[in-house]
């Protein structure tokens, strides 16, 4: 191999053992049993396999319900931004409106938007309107947060597609409707798809609203974040590992369209 | 019946006029095509006749049905587009099936006869089971007809079908489709930009030009006669010459040291027009067009030579075996049935 | 087609009235009086606008300096690119969770200094006794964890780079750093500065790994917000911090958007 090569594949392994290592130490940490936790010195293999931290966790009250309720909130955010996300994108793609570019930029800048403006205001109000502390209310600010996201990339899908087997579609006999469900739908649909379990993904890994908008019926990060001070070590180990693992599994599953979305091409 | 009637189409994009007032005419089984450069409305005149766009003033009529009202679906026709528009995400056979299955025309046994029946039309017989995205740009341009001609439509429309093809495909595929059309006698208006396919597929011309049709007749009427100064220059190649003519007298025209017979009451300056290879070579001192050849391109079954004159250069057109050499003078003489005279202002022929 | 445009235009419509009714309601400045008063105010605006000054530039160069070497990858770059967008996936608050575990009193990073013989004992990283250690192990945490996201943006970027000029370059004699001087970097203008502003005004909402790495020894903004809310239940000071942030992000928005402009007709 040539010795550019060489340094090349090196540099790149070294970023990728910079970004794995950590995950493993904590997968140790969290797999290793309470002993491991309140070992000293540390050693980078793990000593001990015990399922004992996880089973610790999972014992905890409270845990399970807000795994349930993480999972609630990223599957009600997963569909409301595709079912509010979708179409606009589709009108976005397909159809010319005055201030088309204006809502565009709007778009982009409610993304600019810091959480916390969103959330905070909106506490007072739900506990007004009475949907504080529920899974719903939750899934509302991530949809909002997810939104922009899913219009975007719903757009950019749905202008991949050319208008030309659209329109092809419609000489051949078939209404817009059937149409966009024959023709375009099919091709846009892994794309969305990945959207959707992008959307679950961020709605799954978001902390700061899920914290300040539930009190009894936490999420997962919302449990993590407010028992941080009382919970022992090994709790939060394990608690992080596991709100680390689907979020991996998922990325993992549809990277392909990830990378296909956001633009960046196998070459 | 499936003639088409066009009658003062109007098109604007916002400031742009695509189509100032378009009318025409087309028989119950004729080839048409509409000819011309970028930008100068055919597509979107074809497109309107599909439905595809509304024009903002005017009728379409196919046959005796008034169709502009309605949507394309409605209007029996079928349409193959520039970039193919084949569904990637169906086999061959589904795709030509698509518009049977889509209007219902016939029970399944009958859906699969009709697609074998234009998949062998068309030479595909044997991918029905492909994606198309495995298939060659000319073989998916093969699909987009079959899937065309598959609804048996009253009215065929085709955008510039071969202009994405290479240029011997193109050729192979020109020939194919003047039979295969010809044989299944449906009406078609076909786009392109290409004078040769114009000329080699169309029963009639459509010549258009900033959003105008000029010329409407057949390819060797358009080439003989060329009503404008348009037509002249686009159809055939190289293009028609064309040279100033001054009056020297009523009917009497002078272009250099040549005078010919022209047109009487038209004015003091003319343009005449003439093929280059409508040009004479004269011997000895007899008037004519004298000038310096610049450059020659022999060609093989014939010679190019770019001449220049006073004011002007001029295309000639000779036999492969004429001396012909860069630098040397070449008096010339337009064959006077082939002379043809244009109106500089309003850029129109004008009959001699 | 009226009805879609409606359809979309209420979930934004909703954000923006929330967003200022929120502050709205507590339209007096006593709230921001309150909050400027407050013991922790002056270190949370220092610590957050160090640690976005500090983080945000790091990544950016760390991010170009991958997304480069991503590009001489001929095999392998996508296996690569894949690790290196994994901490996409992972939350602010278990990325923080897994500094915790290396940084920590036990932690791997004390175990791995002791084995070389470093130190003698535990070190305490992550107290509020030692705050520029615990500022860089907040600093190292969310580099680890945000540079993926510029990383992806550079990247999409540097697609769009037609192969072509490289090589017209390197024909006409560009070295390697030239060319990334005078062709990428330029080219890549508009990506930098969406890459830029998206990662900076997330920089100015850092919280949950602050939280998880140092709770309040290390107060930065968003952090005082959710304290002031959750732990005090004044939801007025909370929405002052809001503000804050908002104000802050939108004037780094508008400083990348003036200091970086890009010419249209240099893009064509």
């Amino acid at each position: 191999m040539k010795p550019r090569r060489v340094l090349y594949l090196s540099l790149a392994l070294l970023a990728s053992i910079w970004v794995l290592v950590p995950i493993y130490l904590l997968a140790i940490s969290a797999f290793g049993g309470p002993e491991t936790i309140n070992a000293w010195p540390k050693g980078l293999l793990p000593e001990r396999i015990s399922a004992e931290t996880i089973a610790f966790f999972f014992a905890v009250r409270g845990v399970w319900n807000a795994i349930r309720n993480s999972i609630i909130v990223a599957v009600l955010t997963m569909l409301m931004s595709i079912l509010l996300g979708a179409p606009a994108g589709y009108a976005l793609a397909r159809f010319v409106f005055p201030g088309k570019d204006g809502y565009r930029l709007l778009i982009l800048l409610t993304r600019a938007f810091p959480i916390a403006i969103l959330a905070l205001p909106l506490t007072v109000r739900f506990i007004q309107i009475g949907i504080y502390d529920t899974p719903f209310a939750v899934a509302l600010v991530h949809t909002a947060l997810a939104l922009p996201f899913a219009i975007l990339v719903s757009s950019s899908l749905f202008m991949g597609v050319p208008r030309e087997l659209e329109e092809a579609a419609w000489t051949l006999g078939c209404t817009r409707f059937q149409a966009f469900r024959k023709v375009v739908w099919p091709l846009a649909r892994p794309g969305i798809a990945a959207t959707m379990i992008f959307a679950f993904v961020i709605s799954w890994n978001e902390v700061f609203a899920a914290s300040v908008l539930t009190l009894r019926e936490r999420t997962l990060t919302a449990f993590l974040l407010t028992s941080l001070n009382e919970s022992p070590l090994h709790f939060r180990f394990a608690g992080g590992f596991f709100l680390i693992l689907p979020a991996l599994v998922f990325i993992f599953a549809v990277r392909r369209y990830l990378f296909s979305m956001w633009g960046i091409a196998n070459r | 019946m499936a003639r088409i009637l066009v009658k003062d189409i109007k098109k604007t994009f916002g400031k742009f006029v695509a189509l100032k007032s378009v009318s025409m005419e087309v028989a119950d089984r004729e080839f048409t095509v509409l000819l011309g450069p970028s930008g100068c409305g055919k597509t979107t005149l074809l497109r309107i006749i599909a439905g595809l766009e509304s024009a903002d003033q005017g009728e379409v009529w196919i046959g005796e049905r008034r169709i502009d009202p309605l949507p394309p679906r409605a209007r029996n026709i079928a349409m193959v587009f520039q970039n193919y528009a084949v569904f990637p995400h169906m086999t061959v056979f589904d795709n030509i099936a698509f518009g049977l299955r889509m209007q219902k025309l016939g029970s399944e046994e009958e859906i699969r006869r009709t697609v074998e029946w234009a998949a062998e039309l068309m030479h595909i017989e044997s991918q029905l089971d492909k994606y198309t995205g495995q298939l060659s740009g000319g073989q998916r341009q093969r699909v987009a007809v079959a899937r065309a001609l598959a609804v048996r439509p009253q009215v065929l429309l085709m955008d510039e079908p071969l202009s994405n093809l290479d240029a011997l495909l193109r050729l192979e595929m020109r020939a194919e489709l003047k039979t295969i059309l010809r044989e299944s006698r449906t009406t078609t208006i076909y786009v392109t930009h290409d004078q040769v396919e114009a000329m080699s597929l169309a029963d009639r011309i459509a010549v258009m030009h900033g959003g105008e049709i000029e010329q409407y007749d057949t390819p060797l009427e358009i080439y003989r006669n060329p009503a404008t100064l348009f037509c002249g220059g686009f159809i055939g190649s190289p293009p028609m010459n064309f040279l100033e003519a001054r009056a020297v007298a009523p009917g009497r025209w002078r272009i250099g040291d040549l005078e010919l017979d022209g047109p009487r009451d038209a004015g003091s300056r003319l343009l005449m027009g003439v093929r280059p290879e409508d040009l004479e070579p004269v011997q000895g001192e007899e008037p004519a067009l004298v000038g310096t050849i610049q450059v020659v391109e022999p060609l093989g079954s014939h010679q190019l030579a770019i001449l220049r004159l006073d004011g002007g250069s001029l295309r000639f057109a000779g036999d492969a075996d004429l001396p012909l050499r860069a630098g040397e003078t070449l008096r010339l003489r337009p064959r006077a049935d082939r002379l043809r005279w244009f109106d500089p202002g309003r850029e129109r022929a004008i009959r001699a | 087609m009226l009805f879609l445009a409606l359809l979309f235009l209420w979930p934004l419509a909703e954000a923006f009235i929330v967003a200022f009714s929120g502050p709205a309601g507590q339209w007096s400045l006593e709230n921001f009086r309150e909050m400027a008063d407050d013991l922790n105010f002056t270190d949370a605006v220092r610590n957050t606008l160090l640690l976005v000054v500090v983080v945000v530039p790091l990544q950016l160069a760390l991010a170009l300096g991958l997304g480069v070497l991503l590009g001489n990858l001929g095999r392998g770059r996508d296996a690569f690119l894949y690790i290196w967008t994994i901490p996409l996936g992972i939350s602010d608050l278990a990325a923080g969770i897994v500094w915790l575990a290396i940084l920590g009193e036990r932690g791997y990073i004390n175990s791995f200094l002791q084995a070389l013989g470093v130190i003698d004992g535990p070190v305490l990283w992550l107290s509020y006794e030692t705050p520029l250690a615990l500022f860089l192990a907040v600093v190292v945490a969310e580099v680890w964890r945000a540079t993926a996201i510029v990383l992806v943006i550079l990247v999409a970027g540097m697609q769009l780079i037609p192969k072509e000029y490289y090589e017209a370059a390197e024909v006409f004699g560009a070295g390697a750093w030239q060319r990334f001087r005078r062709i990428t970097l330029p080219l890549l203008k508009p990506s930098i500065q969406t890459a830029l502003i998206l990662r900076t005004i997330l920089a100015f909402e850092v919280f949950a790994v602050v939280v998880v790495l140092g709770g309040r020894d290390l107060p930065v903004l968003a952090g005082e917000a959710f304290a002031w809310q959750y732990d005090y239940q004044n939801a007025g000071i909370a929405s002052a911090y809001a503000v804050l942030i908002l104000t802050v992000s939108l004037a780094a928005t508008w400083l990348y958007l003036r200091l970086l402009r890009v010419r249209e007709e240099s893009l064509a």
